[in-house]
């Protein structure tokens, strides 16, 4: 009889938990930025997204105006006080869409700053920021590559 | 005990009596179902067609095959409804009459109503349990969906349209005097590209990629994790994109397709689910459908999502 009597208590505290939850949403955990970071105060707006099919990756690249401005007037009219960043993430299926690939686990956040012109072409700075925590990058490998990919990006047509 | 029970059985008979009547009474009335003549079935591999002619014909095609007890009303003014909705929505009587992409579309929508569990009925397989869809169903619909799904490799058509596109769109060029309105009175918000990206999607069912743009109320409720339901005020713009791919397997947007729109306001869009919907199309911006009834088409698609206030997309915090 107790045995009875505790079992339905637990039963109705159970039952009460999980009428008190508030369902959660849906937030991509994984793919969600550290807030520390704080990229929204970078102030940037999203210029195009890319595909990488080979390596099952999807990033999508925000600039400034200077950089927006830069980049509808083509390829190597970088100019002074660009700011271009690369948020790439690994793939995963769509839970929700058979059919779908939505962004999985942060891969990186490259930023790249156009400084004052030096001998006629602005200095440039690039930092590559990896994994869930974006940790900044030492070495310099493919630096140069990822710079002229990063200029050579054209503009996702936004009407 | 019979001295309490004779007041009741005095008054059950003559209830009961009178129920009955009602009961046949209602029989009369029964609006015809018609089953319109086939111009254009469905057409795929048998295994195929035999899950889609068990599963889904009795309410999305014109060879509805209504058992007994379909027939009997109540239950037979319900039946009548969903047939006639399903149709609407769905039919595979009139299959051929729809362009190649909108088949497509119509499959993969299906094949994940059916995923989701949000078909067949759960009300319609309990009175007719050979609808039901077995786990080796799905399977088939799936592997045959995706065979349907190739990107081409672009060709010089899109990839003219895309050019001029984008010749066209410059922040320089003159902005349409007048803003487009979706039949629903939703008007185009110019402003969605200043808004925040929350997620990205890559459709390999359709060769398309988009992003999701939210406005401010969507990102701060991300950041509170309070989605769910999403607060009023929110926004969402998804845009869509063909798929664009170099040697190097980059996929990059090509021609703009469209831009779809949700607006959160659980007053104002009561009647539909507290969500405005709108979808623009090509980059003249081109309201979707000349009816507000579209709306019928947004909501159905995201049914499955109901618990998650009808929201696909699990967005990212920036």
């Amino acid at each position: 009889m107790k045995a009875t009597t505790i079992a339905l208590a637990g039963l109705l505290a159970l039952s009460a938990c999980s009428q008190n939850q508030v369902p959660a949403g849906q937030l991509n955990e994984a793919a969600s930025l550290p807030p520390a970071f704080n990229f929204s105060k970078l102030g940037l707006r999203v210029l195009t997204s890319v595909i990488n099919q080979r390596q099952g990756t999807t990033a999508t690249l925000y600039g400034n105006d200077q950089a927006r401005q830069a980049a509808l007037e083509g390829a190597g009219a970088a100019q002074s006080g660009e700011v271009l960043a690369l948020l790439t993430w690994r793939q995963q299926p769509d839970p929700n869409w058979f059919g779908a690939r939505i962004p999985g686990a942060l891969q990186s956040l490259e930023l790249l700053r156009t400084g004052p012109a030096g001998a006629g072409r602005p200095a440039v700075t690039y930092q590559c920021f990896t994994g869930q925590n974006l940790a900044l990058r030492a070495d310099t490998l493919h630096q140069q590559e990822r710079i002229a990919y990063l200029l050579a990006q054209k503009l996702a047509v936004l009407p | 005990m019979s001295t309490v029970a004779h007041p009741f059985r005095r008054l059950l008979l003559p209830a009961g009596a009178l129920l009955g009547a009602a009961f046949v009474g209602i029989q009369f009335i029964h609006p015809p179902l018609e089953n319109p003549p086939v111009t254009g079935d469905f057409q795929a591999p048998v295994a195929v067609k035999n899950i889609v002619q068990r599963a889904c014909y009795d309410c999305h095609s014109n060879q509805t095959n209504l058992r007994w007890f379909d027939k009997v009303a109540p239950v037979y003014w319900q039946v009548s409804d969903h047939v006639r909705e399903g149709r609407a929505g769905l039919n595979f009587s009139t299959w051929q009459s729809l362009p190649p992409d909108a088949q497509k579309a119509k499959l993969w929508e299906a094949v994940n109503q059916i995923i989701a569990g949000a078909m067949p009925l759960s009300e319609y397989t309990l009175a007719h349990p050979a609808a039901k869809v077995s786990a080796q169903d799905v399977a088939v619909l799936k592997q045959y969906v995706a065979s349907l799904a190739h990107n081409p490799p672009a060709d010089s058509a899109k990839l003219n349209t895309a050019a001029r596109q984008y010749r066209h769109w410059q922040p320089a060029a003159a902005k349409p005097a007048a803003v487009p309105v979706a039949p629903n009175g939703f008007a185009f918000l110019p402003d969605y590209k200043n808004w925040q990206a929350i997620s990205t999607t890559e459709r390999f069912d359709n060769g398309t990629m988009r992003v999701v743009f939210g406005n401010a109320v969507a990102v701060q409720a991300i950041r509170d994790k309070h989605i769910n339901p999403w607060p009023n005020g929110t926004a969402f713009a998804k845009v869509a994109w063909d798929q664009l791919a170099d040697a190097q397997g980059n996929v990059s947007p090509s021609a703009f397709k469209q831009v779809e729109y949700m607006l959160k306001d659980d007053q104002k869009y009561a009647a539909t689910k507290g969500w405005g919907w709108a979808r623009f199309k090509t980059d003249k911006l081109v309201p979707y459908s000349k009816d507000a009834l579209f709306t019928t088409e947004c909501i159905s698609c995201h049914q499955p999502q109901q618990h998650n206030d009808f929201v696909f997309t699990q967005p990212i915090n920036h």
